[in-house]
């Protein structure tokens, strides 16, 4: 197949071709700003740098101090996972009218890699116009949170001809990862010239799953162990702190399908028809909950680990005189952690929406069968809260403690277990009620949909 | 379940109903007493299928009047109708229409399920009727796996499962050699039996619809002839 045939007939034709298109850019140029914006910091001039050129006046400590500034480095390229997950959900929004149109290239004669290219080149198009976007989108950042905010409280300096080069960077490497993004999730397809479409099984989480999550425990364990080392030591303290993030991420996104199947099983067992129902729709699509699990799992690690230094400090000198700087800190972490919370649960709203509309005709079929909307409003919810609320409560109550009491040790400082219960409990009600509202949200947002799911005439749905 | 009386099972009066410019049903009558089994016959596009959507409540005609089991569907909100379709009527859908992310098991006992039995008893009853219906594969099989015949095997063991008052079911042997088919129909046409069941049968098989005590043929939405066939 010519370039400019699978240019032309990736191009977006219909509605959803259009919103996902705009989806998948928008995310993208998020992430893309993000990224910049961490690079911009990493290049400040800092207080105990001894360079030459002065801090840039007005900005805050916390991107000129060089143990602050790691902290807040890693905070932008956190808020870029949850972005990057939506982005990965938009790649599938509306894939069975998608998987339908390949089928009748296939019939015209397309081949299985021919399909593959179109489907590569389309998401590979939407990532390149996200990468272009990412630069007006710093500016806007910058202008959020480098002009707007009061001299000392800004995090971006004016944009440089450094900023330039990296997002001219960013362009081509957004699209690199559209193209492999959307040759990756179009390959778990098989598409026949017959219109036939069978979608291979979802497997179960298997031995890679497994050692995704070992290897993301150990890289945490080995970080922990190894930070008191580098500790202060610039490229270094950043590096095993990036490593122990990459770690988290890897633990949780291999944990995430284990942590949503355990758990909708166990509600399985306990309850009726409602939770079977659930639950079965997850085992159908488990990947795209367990991204946001994996997503809110850190979320929950990153609120249980604030919780605990805030009881810790409290337990020492509480926030009097010159504390208030802390508490500014702790301020824009929750800010953060709650921002990355909200754009997972959209990611599950665009999931769960996507995932109604596919499914009008089996809605409309359990329609006929009995199952009211009110019901499906019931099931959605379940799903939605399976996917979100054990992860959230999981990563404050199990993932923060562990990070904490572990890198007391490592430098000589151990936590109490009982001092470490009592504030994790509390994050972790917190996460879980934060999470099951938001899923409660979404699942009312979904309501019209869900009605129109239901209609009985989708019967007539070829 | 509903008892049977001597008032029809169904009564559909001068039911109208179009999709957008598609006129589907223009002014059809019908009458189905309980036990009875009616073959609803006619050619592809005649309104066979929203006759009997429209009968089993699942759409809601834009003219007309539909008593089933004594209730007019039409005065009947969504929740009313499906409540009602959920214990008194058992669904074959063309093509089987099962739900994708049940197993066969779970797709079979669904109806018992909605109607709050307990889930061990339910699976119990779905496989008894699985072997009933013939069908010869595993029990936890997901439906994508299925051939076309063993989903209709399915599809009519879901619709028999929770003993309904009526049966609608719509081209039951279509995906199925003759020999299948036939031994299915003699299946949901013999439980129906036991049990004083009424049966709404669409087909445009004319040996299917030989098996029915009336036949009433459709043409262009409105009916174009009745015969007794036994």
């Amino acid at each position: 197949m010519r370039p400019s045939t699978a240019l032309a007939l990736a191009r977006p034709a219909s509605i959803a071709d259009r919103g996902r298109f705009a989806l998948i850019s928008g995310s993208t140029a998020l992430a893309g700003a993000l990224l910049l914006a961490a690079l911009h910091i990493l290049r400040l001039p800092t207080i105990e740098s001894g360079s030459a050129e002065p801090p840039a006046p007005g900005l805050a400590n916390y991107v000129t101090e060089g143990g602050l500034r790691a902290g807040v480095v890693i905070a932008a390229l956190l808020l870029t996972v949850p972005v990057f997950a939506l982005a990965v959900q938009a790649l599938r929004v509306g894939s069975v009218a998608r998987d339908r149109r390949m089928a009748s290239l296939r019939l015209a004669g397309a081949t299985p890699r021919d399909v593959r290219t179109i489907a590569a080149v389309e998401a590979g198009g939407a990532a390149v116009a996200g990468g272009l976007l990412a630069g007006p989108a710093y500016l806007l950042l910058w202008l959020l949170a480098g002009v707007l905010p009061p001299a000392g409280a800004r995090m971006l300096a004016t944009p440089d001809a450094l900023d330039l080069l990296a997002w001219a960077a960013v362009v081509p490497l957004a699209g690199i990862a559209g193209v492999l993004a959307g040759a990756a999730l179009h390959g778990r397809t098989i598409v026949e010239p017959l219109g036939v479409r069978r979608r291979a099984r979802p497997a179960a989480p298997g031995r890679s799953n497994l050692a995704g999550l070992i290897a993301g425990v150990a890289l945490v364990l080995v970080s922990v162990v190894v930070f008191p080392t580098v500790a202060s030591h610039g490229a270094g303290e950043l590096g095993v702190l990036l490593a122990a993030i990459f770690g988290l991420l890897l633990a949780a996104f291999a944990g995430g399908p284990r942590l949503v199947l355990g758990y909708a099983h166990v509600i399985e067992r306990r309850h009726g028809v409602e939770a079977l129902l659930a639950h079965r729709r997850l085992q159908a699509d488990p990947r795209s909950a367990a991204r946001v699990a994996g997503v809110l799992f850190v979320c929950g690690v990153a609120l249980g680990v604030e919780a605990l230094l805030i009881a810790e400090q409290l337990s020492q000198s509480g926030f009097g005189g010159g504390d208030g700087f802390y508490l500014v800190g702790y301020g824009m972490t929750a800010i953060v952690v709650l921002v990355a919370a909200a754009v997972a649960l959209l990611t599950l709203l665009v999931g769960a929406a996507d995932g109604l509309l596919d499914a009008r005709r089996p809605l409309a079929t359990l329609a006929a069968l009995g199952v009211d909307a009110r019901m499906l409003e019931r099931v959605v919810g379940r799903q939605l809260s399976a996917s979100a609320v054990p992860a959230a409560a999981a990563g404050a109550f199990v993932g923060a403690p562990a990070i904490v009491m572990l890198g007391g040790i490592s430098v000589g400082m151990p936590f109490l277990l009982a001092t470490v219960l009592v504030p994790a409990s509390i994050a972790a009600l917190t996460a879980a009620l934060v999470t099951a509202v938001g899923a409660r949200l979404s699942a009312r947002l979904l309501r019209s949909l869900i009605r129109s799911a239901v209609d009985p005439e989708n019967l007539r749905v070829a | 379940m509903t008892s049977h009386s001597a008032a029809p099972m169904l009564e559909m009066i001068g039911v109208e109903h179009a999709y957008r410019r598609t006129v589907a049903l223009r002014g059809v009558s019908l009458t189905v007493e309980p036990g009875e089994v009616v073959a609803v016959t006619g050619p592809s596009g005649c309104g066979k299928s929203t006759l009997l959507h429209a009968a089993a409540g699942i759409v809601r005609p834009q003219a007309g009047a539909v008593r089933l089991l004594g209730h007019d569907l039409t005065a009947l909100d969504e929740p009313a109708r499906t409540h009602l379709r959920r214990r008194e009527v058992g669904i074959v859908l063309q093509f089987g229409q099962l739900v994708p992310d049940l197993s066969v098991l779970e797709n079979v006992a669904l109806p018992l399920l909605l109607d709050g039995h307990e889930r061990a008893a339910a699976y119990t009853a779905a496989t008894a009727w699985l072997d009933r219906a013939g069908f010869d594969a595993e029990v936890g099989t997901p439906p994508a796996e299925l051939s076309g015949g063993q989903a209709q095997r399915v599809a009519v063991a879901r619709a028999l499962v929770a003993g309904p008052a009526v049966i609608f079911a719509d081209e039951p042997t279509g995906s199925m050699d003759t020999i299948g088919g036939e031994q299915l129909l003699e299946l949901l046409l013999g439980a129906a039996g036991e049990r004083g069941t009424a049966v709404v049968l669409v087909t445009h098989d004319n040996v299917v619809a030989a098996h029915a005590d009336r036949e009433v043929r459709l043409r262009d939405g409105r009916v174009e002839a009745e015969a007794v066939l036994r």
